[in-house]
């Protein structure tokens, strides 16, 4: 019989009431991450004692009335992409299996602020590239809905955390989908903000015109709760955006009628698995009982975006990680002896199979010969892409889409096909492509128990949107009692 | 367009990514199923479409004030090198003698 998850909100009223203390919390969390071996390497490192001395602070700080946050004395999960000083960042690659990080992210230095507790550093996709978890060089956690199946990437450690109750709340980062995709596919919410709106200093580069920090959560007011506090401007990332952060919580409860919810026609085709659109057009049937209203919209250039993305993301990705070459903080190989060498062997020996494969696109579209065929080109289709969704925008407030084309699928099944694995993204790179933000929420569970997502996505800079229909749309459904 | 065996070698060493004997053809094969996809861009028409370059709001690179500000000591800086020496990164002799 499974007790149903706490809110952040509840947890702080408890934590005011003194039913419990921000120690017993974390004590807790450390506890249920223990028992829960059946599910891998969830997370690459922990800090249980430096944590426990964060909680006790924070209990210190409540008994003085001098709470600083709604996150004040939470646990929360870092993906391991993401630094923290003092602790290790390993990207889940060989080549930074040693790396422990000088400094704090705009990020982590946010969640310390606000007093959160931060329990450890989760698994990922080497380098953040990838769809399943199964590209870390630690091993790849398993889907708390079954075992057998994949979390999503890259962020899996994250969406597995969040998912199975370890913490009530993680970061994740997102360059093609990857905190949607994995908290689809293990039942959680997933945002990616607008490009920008969160820094990416100390955020590990992937594709930096791409990349967002994003929040996992199992309650759609945590993920609000989160955004508040990682959004805003910072100087040390030239491409923050210095656009005012609104109250992500102030208006969840307000009223839909009125909004129009676009649903692109190229999304629910022929090739859509059939759970998926049956469930995805449950949604949208939910989304206008909520009094939203339903138009049709096109995304023409659909099909390209996955293309698209691979050539730009493996371009920016290929300049991002030529700065792993063995001399500055990287693993060096043993047996070079010249400057090449070391260059050539310790990244050959340090980075994984997919890391590699994309490095070595991102250089050939970059390279001279195949630039305008490849790189330049892909360049202008993103600004089809983007085109359309402006376009979209003129008819809608607010896109639907479902976040994956299937539910988790099973450990190996497209580790082989790496375009099949790509494929995988086909509903989520055109919003990283656009810029624009997106969230999944949580709609419902297949044949087999496993989860889907809905998507949604927002105009530029309004995750408040996106927030306020996800959880009228969490609270109409209420989905959350089930537990894995 | 096939790439050649050839090719993956030249990109591989333009990456400075050492790529094993064995495992070249499966690299190869392998980016060649990914390039055919990435291909099907080419019928897209977007002579007069300009490229976008950068992730969201097109502005100009924001600059600060030249003041120095404290950074990273050099012994935190250098703490996770390979190999250090003195205050310094230790690297193989670039200039022959």
């Amino acid at each position: 019989m499974s007790t149903p998850r706490l809110s952040i909100t509840q947890m702080q009223a408890d934590l005011q009431a003194k039913r419990y203390s921000s120690e017993e919390l974390v004590k807790q969390s450390y506890s249920t991450i223990q028992a829960a071996s059946k599910l891998g390497p969830v997370f690459l490192s922990q800090r249980q004692t430096a944590a426990l001395a964060d909680a006790k602070a924070s209990d210190a700080r409540r008994r003085d009335g001098k709470t600083l946050s709604p996150l004040d004395g939470i646990p929360v999960a870092v993906k391991d992409n993401i630094v923290m000083r003092g602790e290790p960042c390993t990207c889940a690659s060989m080549i930074l299996r040693n790396f422990t990080s000088p400094y704090d992210s705009d990020a982590v230095g946010r969640l310390k602020a606000a007093g959160a507790v931060i329990v450890g550093k989760t698994n990922l996709d080497e380098f953040a590239m990838g769809s399943s978890n199964e590209n870390s060089a630690f091993g790849c956690p398993s889907n708390p809905w079954d075992v057998q199946r994949v979390p999503g990437g890259s962020s899996g450690g994250s969406a597995v955390a969040v998912g199975s109750g370890m913490v009530p709340l993680s970061l994740g980062s997102d360059t093609g989908g990857s905190v949607r995709l994995p908290a689809s596919f293990c039942g959680t919410v997933g945002v990616k903000p607008t490009y920008g709106r969160v820094s990416r200093y100390g955020l590990v580069a992937f594709a930096s015109s791409l990349d967002q920090i994003g929040p996992l959560s199992w309650w759609v007011e945590d993920s609000a709760l989160l955004l508040q506090t990682l959004a805003g401007h910072d100087k040390r990332d030239s491409t923050c955006a210095a656009v005012p952060v609104p109250n992500y919580t102030a208006n969840l409860k307000q009223n839909l009628a009125g909004k129009r919810f676009g649903v692109p026609k190229e999304y629910i085709g022929d090739g859509i698995n059939d759970e998926v659109r049956r469930n995805f057009e449950a949604s949208l049937k939910t989304l206008e009982k909520l009094g939203a209203k339903r138009v049709e919209v096109s995304l023409p250039h659909t099909q390209h975006a996955v293309a698209c993305y691979y050539i730009l993301a493996s371009a920016e990705a290929s300049a991002n990680l030529s700065r792993f070459d063995g001399i500055r903080y990287t693993e060096r190989s043993k047996t070079a002896k010249t400057l090449k060498e070391v260059y050539l062997q310790s990244r050959g020996e340090g980075f994984g199979a997919e890391v590699k494969r994309r490095i070595m696109l991102g250089t050939f579209v970059l390279s001279s010969g195949y630039y305008d065929a490849y790189y330049a080109k892909g360049q202008r289709v993103r600004t089809l892409l983007r085109r359309d969704f402006q376009d979209a925008f003129g008819n809608c407030d607010f896109i639907a889409t479902p976040t994956a084309p299937f539910t988790a699928f099973k450990k190996n099944e497209k580790i082989d096909d790496p375009l099949q694995m790509y494929l995988s993204d086909i509903f989520t790179t055109s919003v990283n492509l656009a810029g624009l933000p997106a969230l999944s929420v949580p709609s419902g569970f297949d044949a087999q128990g496993l989860p889907f997502g809905l998507q949604l996505i927002g105009k530029a800079f309004d995750e408040a949107t996106l927030f306020s229909v996800a959880y009228q749309f969490e609270q109409t459904t209420a989905l959350r009692g089930r537990l894995p | 367009m096939k790439i050649s065996r050839e090719e993956v070698l030249r990109v591989a060493a333009l990456a400075h990514l050492k790529i094993e004997d064995a495992e070249i053809d499966v690299y190869t094969a392998k980016f060649n199923g990914i390039l055919s996809h990435i291909e099907k861009l080419n019928a897209l028409k977007t002579d007069n479409v300009p490229p976008t370059t950068g992730g969201l709001l097109e502005t100009a690179t924001p600059m600060r004030d030249d003041v120095c500000q404290p950074s990273l000591p050099v012994d935190e800086a250098l703490r996770n090198a390979p190999a250090r020496l003195a205050g310094f990164l230790l690297v193989p002799k670039v200039v022959d003698s």
